[in-house]
């Protein structure tokens, strides 16, 4: 009952935080070294879809990170350390890594290549690949219910640069008995004003929109404990990321839109972005990058 | 008369207007002045004190009653002058004088505590004057309550108690019961808006509520702004704390206990009234149905929701669909069967709804969107039989039937709950001998929770939450049955008579959701070594069952038994007597609180039949608090006030982790209030208090959760740190203005007046890269009126 009592109180915290000033910076800046998304994705098979959800040994799969890092100076260069493990359970409390755990692997490490000074630090990694383990390993003494919603595998991703600044982030590989996996959804393009997002304009106000696949959202089958099926449909919420400009709405939901205004400075030095990154919380992930001069 | 309260709230009008309604004509009926003395009423004496020689005699009658409350006056001396003719009131206020001279006189009403009253009159032979109503105005400073009160009836000498008449004028408690037990000793600060108390360095989950001792599932509507039952239908609330009797169990910190009034019908046979503030509105009424019955209703509707509704009206983030409301509605009638039994019953409905749509993801935490509903509703019928008998002996059965509905809908997922509720308490009081008193009795609950939830397993730590996007999630419709029985014999020795009072006691309990059987000890006593000075202690083991979702097989662990906690308390209660004090008193008390098998979180996985699960509980938690309280009340002609102190440590350990600070340890708590009445029914009063700011853990880093877009945060030491001070200043002021025939009441309850910015926590940027401290309230203006009729 007082849990309940408490969720009246968050509720009435969350107005009051609604209505409160902040100083503090908002999730769609771009500057500092972060880590915005990381896809992982295997050939679905029909050419059109890619995978995010596996079963045991599946492999290869590939893991794209997009990383923004607008304040790097000329001459930084970014290195990245990737590990991989069954989820200790970040859910329960546990630390979200990998270190200690008895089915660390090493995925990879080194330099990034693909992301320079030139291209302001921002854009998609070079990718990763990995192979699942099998299903003595993931599976291990986990029960048909956690088998069939997923046991989840973990990759910890981080990016250091060479000025000492560092980016760490985690992924989660849903792999599961469920027949009809996952996919990640599609995020076809970000439309300014209901157009194609083709210019920057400094000093303007565009209506941002993203553009999502025929296959929109999904629907997908969740086991209960009591080992019943229930039918879900997943959300597909996109999260926004600006180089310059306040957004009206950081993440939307499907078919909403988000405004953008634009100061009337914007820097001549480096590129200008926006980036939109489409998550179905099911581990399906898509992103969009637009880059303007 | 219309009330025109311009709030456009249809429902309260309704109510307020019925219940004003039907106050207005039961008064009406009551003033009526009488023609003559009712044959049920005795007989006036009427007393010469001179012979008087006239040509005729006339009759003069009338009613003195107080003036607003129209309280009959009885007992008072009427005189008619200059014949000295002299009469007493009887018990409805009611005067004859038979044999008045015909002629011009004066009729002269004295009561002390009263303004002499004359009024001219002309007595025609055989004839009878109908005076009607003398309304007698209370002199100057004589109609205000004080805050320092007469002791109170108590069984247990580690309560603390406070009757209506303190808690209704205690400044910056809003007239509450509840959040006025926050005044008291041992009772930490919680944050605003909060629902709970929490009792000496405990839990809040360790504190119970019970309204006339039967359980209810909060006692606090939304946000902390009230309590759940109309403060005047209280008549004291009790606090509960360390070394409490066995009366009451499943609590480790504390128990707080309402309990309700009779129908007020010994002066006058229906009275009620009306109020209205800044955030609600409601009435209460009380009559007589017969000799032996009575019965007391009231409601109140909060329309904070339009407020809020109106500050949210052009806010980008979210929209109020239903504006947060609360009502609630009591109803208590009693019944005198014979002179040996007593009936009554106790109605309780409450009712908390707030509806909003989030136009975006909260920014912290995405998996926090779409629309939001939280609707908490339960009543509460509580039957109550007592049966005294001549030797001092009584039987007490009561039951406590009802249902708690709660829905929290949380954009994708959902909680829903209704419980039906069955509470039951029998208790036999029991002289075995002159010195040798004993309480026997049963306390039994059963409650059967249908429960559909969808909700992520999440775990935080060191008061620092997951977002509730990495958590699991987790669908499961359950039905739970909660029992519990209890049964407790208490004991109350006083050898020969004496200063002594031995307190051996014990308790059975019986939790079906850990299926354990378990016997507390508890022992207290009490020396009074004059009568001004009581010293006394008490000790005892206290279990708690846990909560059901910590048992719940999805959400928790189902191998998870009861935690408990050793009770240590000793202390004085002294009255002193200094010259110019009307009354003086100190008390003070060293408490210790040792935990064992506190329900912890846990990180781990085990094997539970066959399969590798998340322990998500255990019951590897210790923890001790201890402290000292003082309090010391005073009055002295028209001030009165208190000061009320408590020094405590409170600590928590577990397996993982050394010793660390609790979430609620705070070193130093003060409270000191004091009141001044003014002439006029003036009265100004204010409470000062000043607390340790709470223990927090702070977040060092983060780690980016790509499937969720948020960020987890990477602890420090918990509870490591601590938040500013607490300090404010609250003030109030009252105004009574008594009309002929009622009573207005004013005040304006000023909270943090100087506008303090105290830190109540820590809001972090998203990734906790920055925080910033939220601050709590800012200076709260709450304005009032009541009407009695």
């Amino acid at each position: 009952m007082k849990k309940i009592s408490m969720t009246a109180l968050g509720m009435i915290a969350l107005l009051c935080t609604g209505c409160g000033d902040s100083d503090l910076p908002d999730s769609s800046e771009l500057g500092k070294l972060k880590i915005l998304t990381i896809k992982s994705s295997m050939a679905a098979g029909d050419g059109i879809n890619t995978l995010a959800e596996y079963s045991p040994g599946d492999g290869p799969i590939t893991l794209t990170p997009v990383i923004s890092y607008l304040n790097g100076a000329n001459g930084t260069t970014l290195s990245y350390d990737i590990q991989a493990c069954v989820d200790p359970g970040i859910y329960v409390g546990a630390e979200p890594s990998c270190i200690g755990n008895p089915t660390m692997v090493s995925v990879g490490s080194g330099n990034i290549t693909s992301l320079d000074f030139a291209h302001s630090f921002t854009g998609a990694a070079d990718p990763a690949t990995l192979t699942l383990p099998s299903a003595a390993v993931i599976f291990s003494n986990r029960s048909a219910v956690e088998q069939f919603n997923g046991v989840t595998y973990l990759i910890t991703y981080s990016v250091t640069a060479s000025d000492g600044s560092q980016a760490r982030s985690i992924k989660r590989l849903v792999v599961s008995t469920r027949t009809s996996k996952n996919f990640n959804p599609i995020l076809a393009d970000v439309f300014g004003n209901g157009q194609t997002l083709s210019s920057f304009p400094a000093g303007g106000v565009v209506t941002l929109t993203d553009v999502i696949g025929a296959t929109g959202a999904e629907g997908f089958q969740q086991m209960k404990d009591d080992e019943s099926l229930i039918d879900r449909r997943e959300s597909l919420v996109t999260s926004w990321f600006v180089s310059d400009g306040e957004l009206k709405y950081l993440r939307t939901t499907e078919g909403l839109g988000t405004e953008l205004e634009i100061p009337g400075a914007l820097p001549t030095t480096r590129s200008k972005f926006v980036i939109a990154v489409l998550r179905d919380e099911r581990g399906g992930i898509d992103f969009h990058i637009k880059t303007f001069p | 008369m219309r009330v025109n309260l311009g709030f456009g709230v249809r429902w309260s009008l309704v109510c307020l207007t019925s219940i004003f309604l039907l106050g207005g004509r039961v008064g009406a009926q009551e003033s009526e002045p009488k023609a003559s003395a009712s044959p049920m009423v005795e007989p006036i004496i009427v007393e010469p004190i001179a012979t008087v020689t006239t040509e005729g005699v006339g009759k003069v009658t009338g009613v003195v009653l107080e003036r607003g409350r129209l309280v009959p006056l009885r007992d008072v001396g009427v005189f008619i002058l200059p014949h000295r003719l002299k009469a007493t009131t009887d018990q409805k206020g009611q005067f004859v004088f038979d044999a008045v001279p015909a002629g011009p006189c004066q009729l002269a009403v004295n009561a002390a505590g009263f303004v002499r009253n004359e009024t001219n009159l002309t007595v025609v032979a055989d004839e009878t004057v109908t005076l009607g109503k003398t309304l007698m105005e209370r002199e100057p400073d004589a109609g205000f309550e004080t805050l320092v009160s007469a002791k109170k009836i108590r069984r247990d000498d580690s309560t603390k108690s406070l009757d209506q008449k303190e808690f209704l004028s205690l400044p910056g408690a809003g007239g509450d019961p509840v959040k006025a037990v926050q005044n008291l000793p041992g009772v930490n600060r919680v944050q605003s808006f909060s629902s709970q108390v929490v009792i000496q360095g405990s839990s809040p989950q360790d504190t119970k509520y019970n309204v006339d001792g039967h359980d209810v599932p909060l006692v606090f509507h939304f946000g902390g702004l009230t309590s759940v039952v109309m403060p005047e239908a209280v008549e004291q609330v009790d606090y509960l704390s360390a070394g409490y009797g066995p009366e009451y169990s499943r609590a480790m910190g504390g128990i707080i206990s309402l309990k309700t009034r009779d129908a007020e019908v010994s002066e006058r046979d229906s009275k009620g009234f009306f109020f209205f503030d800044t955030l609600k509105a409601g009435g209460l009424f009380e009559t007589k149905l017969s000799e032996d019955s009575s019965l007391l209703v009231s409601a109140r509707y909060s329309y904070v929701g339009l407020l809020l509704a109106a500050i949210a009206k052009d806010n980008d983030a979210f929209d109020l669909t239903v504006a947060p409301e609360f009502m609630d509605f009591t109803v208590i009638g009693t019944h005198r069967l014979n002179d040996q039994d007593r009936l009554r019953i106790i109605g309780l409905a409450s009712r908390d709804v707030l509806e909003f749509l989030l136009k975006e993801p909260v920014r912290a935490d995405p998996g926090l969107r779409g629309s939001f509903k939280n609707e908490t509703v339960f009543y509460r019928l509580i039957p109550q039989w007592e049966r005294k008998y001549g030797d001092g002996d009584a039987l007490r059965v009561s039951m406590g039937v009802g249902q708690d509905s709660i829905l929290a809908d949380l954009g994708d997922n959902y909680f829903k709950a209704k419980t039906w509720v069955t509470t039951a308490r029998v208790e036999r009081e029991q002289f075995w001998s002159a010195d040798w008193k004993a309480f026997s009795g049963l306390d039994l609950s059963y409650g059967q929770a249908n429960v559909d939830v969808r909700l992520p397993i999440l775990k935080g730590d060191g008061g620092v939450g997951n977002p509730i996007s990495s958590g699991k999630e987790k669908e499961v419709s359950t039905r739970t049955d909660v029992i519990g029985l209890g049964a407790y014999l208490r004991n109350e020795w006083k050898p020969d008579g004496g200063a002594w009072t031995w307190m051996p006691s014990a308790r059975f309990d019986y939790f079906n959701l850990t299926k354990q059987s378990l016997l507390a000890p508890r022992f207290g006593f009490k020396y009074q070594h004059n009568p001004d000075l009581l010293l006394k202690g008490a000790t005892g083991l206290y279990y708690q069952a846990p909560e059901p979702q910590q048992v719940n097989s999805s959400f928790g662990n189902p191998d998870i038994k009861a935690p408990s906690a050793i009770h240590l308390t000793t202390g004085f209660e002294q009255d002193l007597h200094v010259e110019n004090f009307s009354a003086l008193s100190l008390g003070a008390n060293l408490f210790d609180r040792e935990f064992q098998n506190l329900v912890v979180d846990s990180k781990q996985f085990i094997q539970r039949d066959g399969v590798l699960v998340p322990e998500i509980y255990n019951n590897e938690g210790r923890g001790r608090a201890y402290g000292a309280e003082i309090l010391l009340k005073g009055e002295r002609g028209t001030y009165s006030g208190w000061i009320a102190y408590t020094w405590s440590q409170s600590t928590r350990w577990d397996p993982n982790r050394p010793e660390y600070k609790f979430a609620y340890d705070q070193t130093h708590n003060i409270n000191l209030i004091g009141a001044k009445k003014f002439s006029n029914d003036w009265k100004v009063s204010g409470r000062y208090r000043y607390v340790t700011g709470n223990p927090y853990t702070p977040v060092l880093s983060s780690v980016f959760d790509a499937d969720n877009d948020t960020y987890i945060p990477m602890r420090g030491p918990i509870y490591s740190e601590r938040l500013g001070a607490f300090s404010q200043l609250d003030l109030r002021i009252d105004k009574i203005w008594t009309k002929a025939e009622s009573i207005y009441s004013a005040y304006l309850d000023i909270q943090n007046l100087l506008n303090t910015k105290n830190p109540e926590s820590l809001r972090y940027a998203y990734d906790y890269s920055r925080s910033e401290t939220i601050s709590g309230l800012p200076v709260l203006v709450a304005l009032g009126l009541k009407i009695d009729l």
